[in-house]
């Protein structure tokens, strides 16, 4: 045992530990390694690989899945309601980004859109003529809010931005000239204390911006309170013209009659259930109109260009359950003080951001900023000699959520030209929602799409060959 | 993979399994342990054949065994044997080598995986530092040390199998 070295110890273990091993055990193993082994005796790679080929196919199963909800998501066109087509169908197409017209240069900006530039500030931009172009409208130091009030001139050459604050003079609009981006400044009248902006609403012509305001009373401790107050602001002269209250009583901006007055409306959810339309101007106002009882009430009121009908929204729900994302387009004729459309829509747009314009004295625009799966922007033709109307299409900005559209539309804007596409000013590539909406909505979602087939292809193909060889390899051991 | 490579393939099994088999079992210290450990590697170094067979195909299977135990043992599949487990005896007047072999079985247990593929390597298959730092993928360093803490722990846990450790320093002293 002394002369016994650890060496031979060791097999002299291993030995008896084995015992005798004889071919035909070795013979199994060889045959089990080479694939044709039981499956308890199969090799960690051939698991591995497995598990590779199993993950693959999950990994495409789920964005079969992902892009398959996606496209299932995607906005649906709206259908004509009645009526034929009479305008193009590439006008407001579902998938544009931001809408343009062909025919206004740069410097007459069709659409403004608050949308997020470079590090994070918030502008107004302006959207150019061919739809690369844009012009931020504000500087980027100037931090706007999305709900500001803002509105561009009919002839989309001048922004006014409506500011407010707790001081003497902070009340004052700043009129932005979109070729050059100089900003002149007009102070609106206060108390003393400042006041807020309300609505603004450009004339009919670039000379006069109706603003509705509200001005701090300069007592109430807490600055809490304030006074409605309703000016027209002559834009050449910066002439403040302020008119009787009594014309502050209507609540709501809603267009300007051919012979120069302006015309307001009671807001939303009115105590008499009436809709009281007047026309006001620097010595009286008229009661235009008195309209059927509207006990939901009445927004983003606006008069077609001849003073003679007057479209708005109104929220179907209840108004219990009511929160204004739900909408419906109503206009009335002031003359014979009836309702003539509703067009039941009964649409949704999440963040309650609506335009109404008028593409002619017929045909109300409608637009929503981000307009929900089934209830989109429309362009909504009224025939006034027919009785009827017609949805023609989608508008608004479907799958860009950052970009709001706050600002109406000038008339003689849209009607200038057709539309087509542009390129968002500043891509927020790094939004979830934007990168959804590009997989939804762009060729992305279609290369995906494709790959995932294939890798499902892919997958099938490696298992089916796996399985073949392993039935090879059970064949060949048995026989 | 051909006829020919498959073919080649358990031509080496056949030749060298067993020695195979009883490095496993020392790597193990179970029989069917070591059945199991030859078994995945030679799965391995079938799907590699084409290339393993030109070189060296059996330090390659003896490379992924050693690497699989530590694995295994890594991944607590490793279960110590019970005393069934110990090697018969081969016959009855053998009674002195089978006490060292049972307490050298008993002995290799209480070392780690790591110590006792650097043991097995070293003093059973009879690699060099750097051949043996190869198989389990480490340094040259790492095998000297742990080889020195395993005959250090061999000694405290058998002192009555001292001539296995003497001689095992003693072929350390000459070959380094």
């Amino acid at each position: 045992m002394n002369s016994t070295t650890l060496r031979e110890a060791l097999h002299e273990t291993a030995r008896a530990g084995m015992g005798q091993v004889d071919d035909a055990r070795l013979a199994r193993m060889a045959d089990t390694a080479t694939g044709g082994g039981s499956p308890s005796a199969m090799s960690s790679g051939r698991v591995r690989r497995r598990w590779a080929v199993g993950a693959m196919a999950v990994a495409a199963v789920l964005l079969l899945f992902v892009v398959a909800t996606a496209q299932l998501l995607r906005p649906v066109d709206v259908t004509p309601a009645s009526g034929p087509g009479s305008l193009p169908d590439q006008i407001f197409p579902s998938r544009e980004h931001i809408l343009t017209l062909e025919q206004a240069p740069i410097d007459r900006a069709s659409l403004v859109y608050a949308g997020p530039l470079l590090e994070g500030a918030t502008s107004w931009v302006a959207i150019g003529a061919d739809g690369d172009e844009y012009r931020a409208l504000t500087p980027a130091s100037a931090h706007l809010e999305f709900d500001d009030n803002v509105d561009i001139a009919p002839d989309g050459a001048t922004v006014v931005v409506g500011r407010g604050g707790a001081r003497s003079g902070d009340l004052r609009l700043e009129f932005v000239d979109v070729a050059t981006g100089s900003t002149r400044v007009v102070e609106l009248p206060d108390d003393g204390a400042g006041g807020s902006i309300d609505s603004l609403l450009w004339g009919s012509n670039e000379g006069q911006v109706a603003v509705l305001a509200n001005v701090i009373d300069p007592t109430d401790r807490d600055l809490s309170s304030g006074r409605a107050r309703c000016f027209v602001v002559d834009t050449e002269s910066g002439t403040v013209i302020a008119l009787p209250r009594k014309a502050v009583l209507a609540g709501e901006l809603a267009g300007w009659t051919p012979d120069g007055k302006l015309v307001l409306v009671d807001g939303p959810g009115a105590p008499s259930g009436r809709l009281v339309v007047s026309a006001a101007d620097q010595d009286e106002v008229t009661r235009l109109a008195t309209l059927p009882g509207l006990p939901l009430g009445f927004s983003r009121a606006a008069l077609s260009p001849d003073g003679r009908l007057l479209a708005g929204l109104v929220d179907p729900t209840p108004s219990a359950f009511g929160d204004g994302s739900v909408w419906d387009l109503q206009v009335y004729d002031l003359e014979a003080s009836e309702r003539v459309l509703s067009s039941n829509l009964s649409s949704y747009a999440e963040d309650q951001t609506w335009i109404i314009g008028w593409r002619d004295a017929n045909t109300p625009v409608l637009s929503a900023a981000r307009p929900g799966a089934d209830g989109p922007g429309v362009l909504v033709a009224y025939d006034a000699a027919a009785g009827t109307h017609e949805v023609i299409v989608r508008a608004g900005a479907a799958g860009v959520p950052r970009y709001y559209l706050t600002s109406r539309v000038a008339a003689d804007v849209l009607a200038s030209g057709g539309v087509r596409k542009a390129t968002p000013p500043e891509q927020p590539w790094y939004d979830p929602r934007t990168a959804w909406a590009a997989l939804r909505d762009g060729v992305t979602g279609e290369v995906v799409f494709g790959m995932a087939l294939v890798l499902l292809v892919l997958g099938g193909v490696l298992v089916t060959r796996l399985s073949r060889r392993r039935r090879e390899v059970s064949s060949r051991s048995g026989s | 993979m051909t006829g020919s490579a498959v073919g080649d393939f358990e031509e080496f099994v056949v030749a060298r399994g067993a020695a195979l088999l009883r490095t496993a079992y020392l790597l193990t210290g179970d029989r069917h342990l070591a059945e199991d450990l030859v078994q995945s590697a030679l799965g391995k170094s079938f799907r590699h054949w084409s290339r393993v067979r030109g070189g060296n195909p059996e330090a390659y299977v003896r490379q992924a065994m050693v690497r699989e135990n530590v694995s295994w043992w890594r991944r607590r599949r490793v279960a110590e044997s019970s005393m069934a487990d110990v090697p018969e005896r081969s016959s009855s007047n053998e009674t002195t080598d089978v006490d060292r072999r049972i307490t050298l079985d008993a002995a290799l247990r209480q070392l780690s995986p790591q110590q006792r593929a650097v043991l097995v390597l070293r003093y059973y298959d009879d690699l060099t530092e750097r051949q043996a730092a190869d198989a389990l993928g480490c340094s040259i360093g790492t095998v000297k040390t742990q080889a020195h803490r395993a005959l250090k722990k061999l000694r405290e846990v058998s002192p009555e199998l001292v001539d296995l450790w003497d001689s095992a320093d003693e072929e350390q002293e000459v070959r380094s």
